[in-house]
């Protein structure tokens, strides 16, 4: 298995001479092709600010972020544009759906925006749908939907264009806890079942549990790496628990 | 504290402030411009008729302002609505703070007397250049040389718009209060977060309103198109089944135009092609009224500049083919011819260079005698080619010419007199309209029905003329007979309102060099001096028809130009505010988009696109609506002679495209300027 992501000596400082502020001070690691990686961390220890690096949005004051072989870091702004639609695929904490339009079209807008043809977004949109069981949710307005639904959709969005990476940012913060599990569980199958590499910011252990590895930030710097391996699913979140209470936050930041 | 707190704010918030701002100042700049218009005189060296022909014009704009300010108040209210909806979570935070209602009000007010102040002075400076402006103008339209040209000032036109302002931004103030009073500091703190409500149509009720819509609008157009003036009449249905179906067509057009190009689905599903129309949908669904209002002021604005222009164009063309002597003069004294009259008067004829006596026959329709009126001239034309001219005059009689008086008249102009058989009977037009309705007649009709009795059609090459000063539709289209019919039906008086009436014209040509005026005095004193009973005197001076025409042109140019800017202003203002206040919701969705991979130039297309949609429904809308009523007043406007289309209808398109598209530029750049935000 070769590497999907592989970041080297990455920095981003924020502020003037006087005043630095080192959101993330020289992160280095590798994901490889089809993981489930979990970003965890306190509240302003970088985690956000690496994952909008990674995705494009933000840029790195120095080192290097290749996806595919392919230095992000050096690209202009259509190409990020162009990055980001055809290798990127986004799951926000606020599912980010637009309200004015279904579903159906929420979904198909990820595949317009990537100039596909029209004859082959609906059969695209009804395979992605399916897999995350939204089928009948497809004709609905967000406004229509529970909020697992809505999540569902966002990530069947994020999902259908085929991308090499998934960058999900908190994406059970808005849930109540039985969709936060349904949704994972279909994040879990996506990452099994159709290969899909994930990469997830979460500060909660219960979210994290679900990945096969997990890097601890704090002040900017990878503070551990902890490693799921053939462990069930309570003994990983027993770990996280662990690790958190060592990262020095306390354990209200747990489910 | 709070006065400095206000000022920071102004300072801090300009950008927002500024399209209030604008509207604010062109609205003054307007009020003054078109209010100022009597002062004009000051630089321009009118005659007495003129500057009467100028202050009835001043006394109708003076009326029409108070309209005027009714809009632009409606106006500077909706601008500031926006500006407070802006701003709700600046007053949350504010109150959070413990800062009572009654002091952010009062800063409020402070801010309004502000932006008042400084709005009304750039307005006024900008109303001043303007009314430099408007005088070249008025010099143009009356002919006059601009050689006294000064600067001038208008102190009562500024105090009218100072008051008029005032107490506008009084009502605003209220206005303000009075809102902020009913806000919750929860609704305040939230105000970003909140969703609209968003309603889904059914598809019946949809297809229901797009019927109806149609029905009412198109029977409405084929009404207005047939009824020509009758329309008047009906004016208040013909408004309401308009409104009605303007309404019911935005309430179902959003739904229709998005089944419709979701019906192909290589459109639809083309880059950001389905968000801009849900957009676009969405926006025209929460603002139908508004947008029905828009599509009004709009048919308003654009109907008003073209009929204005088109006034000035008709009465020009036609001036002076209703002007064909010096003086035509029309006396009434005991059946005197008027050389007896005049020299009863004592009146001094010595300034006349030639004259000739012009009788005109009215057979008026009685209860037994069909008359021989413009209806009768309407039964010999198929319904489809039926002109305005006959339609409009209807029962009207025509104006029947002894063939001697004609000839008199042809040899004065100079012209080949003709000759006729005691059965033939000619048409003769007064101007371009009245030509083309009795060249249908002659394509259509071999006899016409007249003087009681059967006469044939011929043809004669005359001149397109009036055959006195006249401006009124009574010699519009004219029947020329022999002398011998006529004598056969001896008219039974002298007096208008019996069956077969004549009036005795004398059409003079003065000496070179003599002015009509100063001669139609001499006249006139005369009469005054004598005191003759029973005697009337009727003149028609050249020059007194020029000034009243040019007197009519400018009072429609003006009128046309002002409700023109107002109306096409409030819609231009309403549409941009809509889409501004909108952006800011937006931004979070350009954001989503800007996410998942939509470059800046898609984002860029798809908000021009989606203004360009928004600006263009109610124009569009308002175009056919203005399409239809600029026809059907062309009808009406038909009586003064024929219309020239073509340049009204390029000047009011050039001067809508052009305030239009600078909103629209304006409104893009503000929205993308929201959308880059931080």
């Amino acid at each position: 298995m070769n590497n999907l992501v592989e970041i080297q000596n990455i920095e981003k400082y924020y502020g003037n001479r006087s005043n630095v502020t080192k959101a993330i001070d020289n992160i280095s690691f590798t994901v490889k092709k089809g993981e489930f990686v979990g970003v965890m961390g306190p509240s302003g220890s970088g985690k956000t600010t690496l994952l909008n690096c990674i995705s494009t949005i933000d840029t790195v004051t120095s080192g290097k972020i290749f996806i595919n072989d392919q230095d992000i870091t050096k690209l202009k702004r259509n190409g990020l544009a162009k990055f980001r639609r055809e290798e990127l695929g986004f799951i926000f904490q606020d599912f980010n759906l637009l309200d004015t339009l279904t579903a159906y079209e929420n979904i198909a807008l990820a595949l317009t925006i990537n100039k596909v043809p029209a004859s082959k977004i609906d059969e695209r949109v009804k395979d992605v749908a399916s897999k995350l069981e939204i089928q009948n949710e497809l004709n609905k307005y967000p406004i229509q939907m529970s909020g697992g639904q809505k999540q569902r959709v966002a990530c069947a969005r994020a999902l259908v264009t085929n991308p090499s990476l998934i960058l999900a940012d908190e994406p059970t913060g808005a849930l109540d806890s039985k969709s936060a599990r349904m949704l994972l569980d279909s994040m879990e199958k996506l990452n099994q079942e159709f290969k899909a590499t994930i990469m997830m910011v979460t500060h909660d252990a219960f979210t994290a549990s679900y990945a096969h590895r997990i890097l601890f930030i704090k002040d900017g710097k990878i503070f551990n790496e902890i490693i799921r391996g053939t462990d069930s699913r309570k003994t990983f979140f027993n770990k996280i628990i662990e690790v958190v209470t060592l990262l020095g936050g306390d354990s209200g930041n747990v489910l | 504290m709070y006065f400095k707190l206000a000022l920071r704010n102004v300072r801090k918030s300009f950008k927002d402030y500024l399209i209030y701002f604008l509207t604010l100042t062109f609205s003054v700049c307007l009020f003054y411009a078109f209010n100022s218009f009597q002062e004009q005189q000051a630089v321009l060296e009118m005659t007495t008729m003129q500057s009467e022909m100028m202050d009835n014009a001043a006394i109708i704009m003076l009326a029409l302002s108070w309209v005027v300010a009714v809009v632009l108040a409606f106006l500077i209210i909706y601008a500031n609505n926006f500006l407070i909806k802006r701003r709700k979570k600046e007053f949350g935070l504010m109150m959070i703070m413990g800062m009572s209602k009654t002091r952010i009000s009062k800063i409020l007010c402070y801010e309004t007397f502000m932006i008042g102040i400084v709005s009304l002075i750039t307005g006024l400076f900008a109303g001043f250049l303007l009314s430099q402006g408007l005088t070249v103008l008025t010099a143009q339209l009356f002919v006059l040389p601009l050689t006294k040209f000064r600067f001038i000032f208008s102190w009562s036109s500024m105090l009218i718009t100072i008051i008029s302002f005032a107490i506008i931004f009084i009502i605003v103030m209220l206005f303000n209060t009075f809102i902020l009073g009913k806000y919750k500091c929860i609704d305040l703190l939230n105000a970003d977060r909140k969703n609209e409500a968003f309603k889904i149509k059914s598809t019946t009720l949809t297809i229901i309103l797009f019927v109806l819509a149609c029905i009412l609008l198109i029977g409405d157009y084929l009404y207005v198109m047939k009824a020509g003036i009758n329309m008047f009449t009906n004016l208040p249905a013909i408004i309401i089944a308009g409104s009605l179906g303007t309404l019911f067509f935005f309430m179902s057009l959003s739904g229709f135009l998005l089944r419709f190009i979701q019906s192909s689905k290589r459109l639809y599903y083309r880059k950001l092609n389905m968000f801009v129309l849900r957009q676009v949908n969405s926006n025209i669904n929460s603002n139908v009224i508004s947008m029905s209002v828009i599509c009004i002021m709009l048919l308003l604005g654009i109907g008003a500049f073209s009929t204005g222009l088109s006034i000035n164009q008709t009465v020009n063309a036609n001036i002076n083919a209703n002007t064909p002597f010096d003086v035509t003069a029309d006396v009434y004294y005991q059946n005197m011819s008027f050389d007896d009259a005049m020299a009863e008067l004592g009146a001094d004829l010595s300034d006349i260079k030639s004259k000739f006596t012009m009788d005109i026959y009215y057979d008026y329709a009685g209860e037994d005698t069909p008359g021989t009126t413009y209806a009768t001239l309407a039964k010999l034309v198929p319904e489809a080619e039926l002109d305005s001219v006959m339609t409009n005059a209807g029962s009207m009689p025509l104006a029947i010419y002894p063939l001697s008086d004609y000839n008199s008249f042809l040899q004065a102009k100079g012209l080949q007199t003709i000759s006729l058989n005691s059965d033939e009977a000619v048409l003769a037009a007064a101007n371009e309209q009245a030509y083309d309705a009795i060249s249908s007649v002659y394509n259509h009709a071999q006899t016409i029905q007249a003087l009681n009795q059967e006469l044939k059609l011929v043809k004669r090459d005359l001149p397109i003329t009036n055959v006195i000063n006249n401006t009124a539709i009574t010699t519009t289209i004219g029947l020329i007979v022999d002398d011998s019919l006529i004598e056969n039906n001896p008219p039974n008086s002298v007096y208008m309102n019996t069956q077969f009436a004549i009036s005795h014209y004398t059409n003079i040509t003065l000496k070179d060099g003599v002015d009509d005026t100063a001669f139609a005095q001499k006249i006139y004193d005369a009469y005054a001096q004598n005191q003759l009973d029973d005697m009337f005197i009727f003149m028609d001076t050249r020059s007194e028809i020029y000034a009243s025409s040019t007197g009519l042109t400018v009072t429609f140019t003006y009128v046309g130009i002002y409700l023109g800017f107002v109306f096409l202003l409030a819609s231009c203002v309403m549409l941009a505010l809509q889409q501004l206040s909108q952006a800011a919701d937006n931004r979070r969705y350009y954001l989503v988009l800007n996410k998942i991979g939509a470059d800046v130039r898609m984002c860029s297309q798809s908000v021009n696109f989606q203004i360009a949609i928004y600006f263009m429904m109610p124009l569009s809308l308002a175009i056919v609506h203005s399409l239809v009523g600029i026809t059907a007043m062309d009808k009406v406007i038909a009586i003064l002679g024929k219309t020239d289309r073509l340049m009204p209808a390029l000047m009011t398109s050039g001067i809508v495209i052009l305030v239009y598209g600078l909103y629209f530029l304006a409104t893009c750049s503000g929205y993308k300027r929201i959308l880059n935000q931080k």
